[in-house]
């Protein structure tokens, strides 16, 4: 009996902390609408006290079966706060008669993030509305520009008629005016796809210091009519980077052109590029006006000129820093300006010169690893191949045996070997989509939207290629093609899976040159450059040449002058056995410093030209 | 080679820009032709058969893409070079204009003398 009441006992206290404790107010009302019972959370969620409940009018007309949303007031601090709730009416018995059971389930915070997620979308929208109105607007623009720049470029030409040398004076202002629109135009354009996003980066690995060369060397006039004097400075070696080249030059573009648009006559900038440990670091140094230290943080903002002063020849638009900041961080890089503070207000307009402590725009590009060029380089050829329907084609140049390889020719060598197989195949691609990498021991040349087909063209050259650099080395060194095709051969998404396909078809392409010592013989040779002019071949005799060595391969000299490699060569060798010299053809293989001997420190390889059907010179000589 | 002069159609929905750019290339040397939208520039193309076509993007009736590679998809038309009037170089513009088929692109608004080294270069690589 005793045990019974427990059981009873127990089950209401479970049923109480069910109810008490579910998260969902629970309510009981009677047909009149009169609360008969709660939970915890209902008191909660209507913000009521246990007297204000109990007994007193629900206040929400009710229908069974009905799942609607309600106002509710939550208690917390006095007055509680707004919240939404949903609504489950069901009819039940209570205590003999039928009522309802109202199960209230709070909905704020869903609510909220629902209205979050609206918000987000329409702003979305309203940003991709605004990226397409700025392109449209860039495009109807330009229509009425292209018109204007025709007719004024009709009269300049002198199409319609003579025009006066005034006339030609303020034509070609006009001219100048409507260039300096199109550029705003276009930096609209890009600043509204870098903001909306939709920038699609085609990085490829490059040397850095040739970029930079070369837009060094694109500014030398415009600098030099300033009298502006332009510098580089290279620590050692760079690693190459993997960048969008012509986004990261519009950098340079940007940040020279302010530089010698803000420095004074006779004034001097210099482009300093820095290897660092995870990025490689550049920066444009100027010693013009400065920025005023309050506008440091803003240089980088839309449509800021202040503080800067430009001289004569034209404005810029304002958005050149912007879109350069937008480029490099899109590169996961970093970009900010350093301007030695100049310890009074903003620079007066008018005053250039003044504060000639210049400025120094510095920016920041990763270094990547091999191994994430590489991965990514795949991974988005994959992924174009599957989306468009296109191939995949990787080569990769491996060496046979790579621990014996390695131990004949040691590690430095071996290091050199590799970097120069890299950049051979980087000599032979065509394609700007195409790269080619150093990968642990490989150097993998990825050829995007590259059918089977047209990686055996490539790899075609790059053996031949191959081939000819193998000449100059000495060691046994094996080294090896493989080629495989996504999605042909491999359906594997992997980029480890693509580049071990490879090794299924190891094609061995050059073992290295054995010595034939004993083979070898002296000879006198008469070599005369050959140089074609104008169809008529002239030739320069090249009497600087010393001792001579007469292999299969060709013949060996050593030369005052480091030969060109692929030099043609007329060469007339005389066997001291034989009396009728031999008219021959050469190229120069290679020409390297030997040291030997002062007078003639060369040492230079020529093939010489096969002579119909027969083996080798040496053959020939004999006979 | 026959002496008579090269043809060029211009296509463009702006009648101004088309007047202009009829002075500029018979300027240049070349006889010309003119279109003012998608179906007339095909239409035309396929009539006269120009030696080269200067087509805009945005045309009424008939895109510019699809001028070009609907000419560029024929076998007997494939070979008369198009050049487009993009936005700009690097856009978008200029994948798609590449997967038409077009043989270059020229900036709007464009200088002359980069429009007549490409018209050169076209018309001297076909021409032969």
């Amino acid at each position: 009996m005793k045990n019974r009441e427990k059981v009873l006992q127990t089950s209401e206290a479970q049923l109480r902390t069910i109810i008490e404790q579910n998260p969902d107010g629970i309510i009981i009302v009677d047909k009149d609408g009169i609360v008969l019972f709660f939970n915890e959370v209902a008191m909660f969620l209507f913000n009521r006290r246990r007297k204000e409940f109990i007994g007193k009018p629900f206040a929400i007309p009710l229908v069974a079966g009905d799942l609607t949303e309600i106002d509710i007031i939550r208690a917390n601090k006095e007055l509680g706060t707004a919240g939404t709730a949903e609504m489950c009416v069901t009819e039940i018995n209570w205590e003999g008669k039928s009522a309802h059971l109202v199960s209230i389930h709070d909905i704020t915070e869903l609510k909220h993030v629902e209205r979050l997620k609206a918000e987000l979308t329409e702003r979305k929208k309203l940003d991709q509305l605004k990226d397409e109105f700025i392109s449209t607007v860039s495009h109807e623009l330009r229509t009425p520009l292209s018109i204007t720049r025709a007719g004024v470029s009709l009269l300049l030409q002198e199409i319609p008629g003579k025009i006066s040398e005034k006339q030609r004076e303020i034509l070609q202002d006009s001219i100048e005016g409507i260039d300096r629109l199109a550029g705003i135009i276009n930096d609209l354009l890009d600043i509204s796809k870098i903001e909306a996003g939709r920038v699609e980066l085609r990085k490829k690995l490059i040397d850095i210091s040739s970029l930079v060369k070369n837009v060094i060397s694109f500014f030398r006039s415009q600098a030099g009519a300033k009298k502006i004097s332009l510098k580089t400075s290279f620590r050692s070696t760079l690693p190459d980077i993997f960048v969008d080249t012509d986004k990261i030059i519009q950098v340079f573009n940007n940040l020279i052109g302010n530089a010698i648009k803000f420095t004074p006559e006779k004034g001097e900038i210099t482009v300093e590029v820095s290897d660092g440990r995870k990025e490689v670091k550049v920066s444009v140094k100027d010693t013009g006006i400065g920025i005023a230290p309050e506008n440091l943080g803003k240089v980088f903002d839309r449509f800021q000129q202040f503080g800067r002063v430009a001289g004569s020849g034209a404005k810029g638009t304002g958005l050149g820093l912007s879109i350069s900041k937008g480029i490099i961080q899109m590169h996961k890089g970093n970009i900010w300006v350093e301007s030695p503070p100049t310890g009074e207000a903003g620079p007066p307009a008018g005053e250039a010169g003044k504060f000639g402590k210049g400025s120094k725009f510095i920016f920041t590009l990763p270094k990547l690893s091999s191994e994430f060029i590489v991965k990514e380089y795949i991974d988005n050829g994959i992924k174009e191949a599957m989306n468009r329907g296109v191939k995949l084609s990787i080569i990769v140049i491996s060496i046979g045996d790579f621990k014996k390889s390695l131990k004949k020719v040691g590690k430095e060598k071996m290091h050199k070997i590799l970097t120069n197989l890299e950049e051979m195949a980087r000599k032979t691609l065509r394609r700007a989509t195409d790269i080619a990498v150093r990968h642990k021991t490989e150097v993998v040349v990825i050829l995007p939207e590259a059918k089977k087909v047209d990686a055996f063209v490539v790899k075609d050259r790059l053996e031949e290629a191959i081939k000819e650099y193998m000449r100059d080395l000495t060691g046994k060194i094996q080294i090896n093609l493989g080629t495989a095709t996504f999605p042909d051969e491999t359906g594997n998404t992997e980029t480890e899976a693509l580049i071990n396909k490879t090794k299924t078809q190891l094609e061995a392409i050059y073992t290295g040159p054995e010595r034939r010592r004993s083979k070898r013989r002296r000879v006198r040779v008469r070599v005369r450059i050959g140089v074609s002019i104008a169809g008529k071949d002239k030739e320069a005799e090249l009497d600087y040449v010393t001792t001579r060595d007469l292999g299969e391969e060709g013949l060996g000299l050593y030369t005052k002058d480091k030969l060109k490699p692929g030099t043609k060569l007329f060469i007339s060798i005389q066997d001291p056995s034989q009396n009728i010299p031999l008219e021959t053809e050469g190229e120069v293989i290679w020409s390297k410093a030997f040291g030997k001997d002062k007078g003639f420190p060369y040492r230079t390889g020529i093939r010489l030209k096969k002579v119909g059907g027969v083996k080798s010179i040496l053959e020939l000589l004999k006979s | 080679m026959a002496t008579s002069k090269k043809r060029i159609l211009i296509v463009d929905d702006e009648v101004t820009l088309v007047k202009m750019v009829k002075m500029q290339v018979e300027a240049f040397g070349y006889d010309t032709l003119t279109a003012y939208d998608g179906q007339e520039a095909l239409q035309k193309a396929h009539k006269e058969k120009p030696d080269l076509i200067l087509l805009d993007l945005m045309l009424p009736k008939m895109d510019g893409y699809k001028v070009c590679g609907l000419l560029k998809a024929d076998s007997r038309y494939h070979n008369i070079p198009i050049i487009m009037f993009t936005a700009r170089t690097q856009d978008s513009d200029k994948e798609m204009g590449s997967e038409c088929g077009a043989d270059a692109y020229i900036t709007k608004p464009f200088e002359s003398q980069v429009l007549l080294s490409k018209i050169q270069e076209l018309i001297e690589k076909t021409g032969t």
